[in-house]
């Protein structure tokens, strides 16, 4: 039953997302693309991007547009219900146990393991995504990708571009891409 | 931290008065901001602690770092909190569900129209493009988290162990993350409270 599989999926990795949406991004790439092909790699980058320019928590958006893809919009619901619910219980719990959990040295200590891992595991999931564009179908590698990714990074650095701001630099320089293609 | 009604008592609004406010507050964020988490923080110190004056600003502080310390988006994690602050287990069910039903809404909306034109030549182009401003995004929230951490030899060799196993092998970043707990619960929890005076631990 491909619902209550999307809702347990996004349960899990709504369990396991610490310090912020963009830690759900390697979840999302070994339980979503990688056991159950989802979607193609190509198509997660396309939703990074979309949800980083659309309204919203980024968590949310990017669980909905998997929800969707995958099993339309009862999907949608049960991925987003799904990565919600697990925050919702933790919390409820802690703000009834006045957070004193929170400062209990055990909890703390695991956290302090787990930071640096979820820095490595985002790190990875760029280099993963960056390599899987790199290489084009017949198995050459892309230098427009490489001469665009390095634009866009340099552009982003330099004027410390908002998210909506780049994602907008890179439609039009994909746009540019295309346009040279056509009529050159 | 007390669990105590915040309300301010010169007027006691009633429950269902709380819970419009709480479905306003939070559908505005929800539909309103760019960017993630953070963004909402910063109009949620605006509008809950300038505006309402739901929770003291030092009460917001404690609450951003309780949703950042625990599992899950900081935004559901922090209406979670509040919700059930200024209404109980209501609350939090409101609140929540007005900061997920806008961004759920046009999230169905926009994916509708990418799975109907993302074949279009022009489109595909500039998706080509997104593609690339994206994993330039997801490396920068990399390097940003990366600046955060303390500068320790382990924090590093943590880090590298994981970015390597992740691209090298399949093993699942759920298990890594399980593996980094554990080891964060022994390595920094149980060993200094086991021999406090070896290995000298922080």
């Amino acid at each position: 039953m491909i619902y209550l599989t999307l809702f347990w999926t996004f349960f899990k990795i709504g369990l396991f997302t610490i310090g912020g949406g963009y830690a759900m991004i390697p979840l999302i790439r070994t339980e979503v693309i990688d056991s159950h092909g989802w979607m193609t790699l190509d198509q997660f980058s396309e939703f990074v991007g979309i949800a980083e320019s659309t309204p919203g928590p980024f968590a949310i958006n990017i669980s909905t547009f998997c929800g969707m893809n995958t099993a339309g919009l009862l999907g949608s619901l049960c991925a987003t219900t799904g990565v919600v619910l697990p925050s919702l219980i933790i919390i409820l719990l802690i703000a009834k146990m006045a957070g004193r959990v929170l400062n209990h040295w055990s909890f703390q200590s695991a956290l302090k393991g787990a930071r640096p891992t979820v820095v490595g595991l985002i790190g990875a999931a760029a280099i993963t995504l960056f390599q899987h564009t790199l290489i084009s179908p017949d198995g050459g590698i892309q230098t427009t990708t490489i001469l665009l990714t390095t634009t866009l990074f340099i552009l982003a650095q330099t004027f410390n571009l908002s998210a909506i701001l780049l994602i907008l630099c890179g439609a039009v320089l994909g746009l540019l891409v295309q346009l040279c293609q056509t009529f050159c | 931290m007390t669990t105590s009604n915040t309300t301010s008592p010169a007027e006691k609004p009633t429950l269902l008065r709380t819970l419009f406010l709480l479905a306003l507050v939070f559908g505005k964020f929800g539909a309103l901001t760019f960017g993630g988490g953070y963004a909402i923080v910063a109009l949620m110190e605006e509008t809950i602690v300038q505006k309402y004056k739901w929770l003291s600003s030092e009460e917001l502080l404690n609450l951003i770092t309780i949703g950042e310390s625990t599992p899950g988006p900081i935004a559901v994690n922090t209406a979670t909190f509040i919700g059930y602050r200024l209404a109980g287990i209501w609350g939090s069910l409101v609140a929540v569900f007005a900061l997920v039903f806008p961004a759920w809404l046009i999230i169905v909306l926009i994916s509708t129209c990418y799975l109907t034109l993302r074949d279009n030549v022009w489109v595909a182009a500039a998706l080509n493009g997104i593609r690339l401003a994206a994993i330039v995004l997801i490396f920068r929230a990399c390097l940003k988290m990366g600046k955060k951490l303390n500068r320790t030899p382990l924090n590093l060799a943590l880090l590298i162990l994981t970015a390597a196993l992740a691209i090298f092998t399949p093993i699942s970043a759920l298990y890594l993350i399980v593996a980094a707990l554990l080891f964060g619960f022994v390595w920094f929890g149980l060993i200094p409270r086991i021999h406090p005076h070896s290995e000298g631990q922080p």
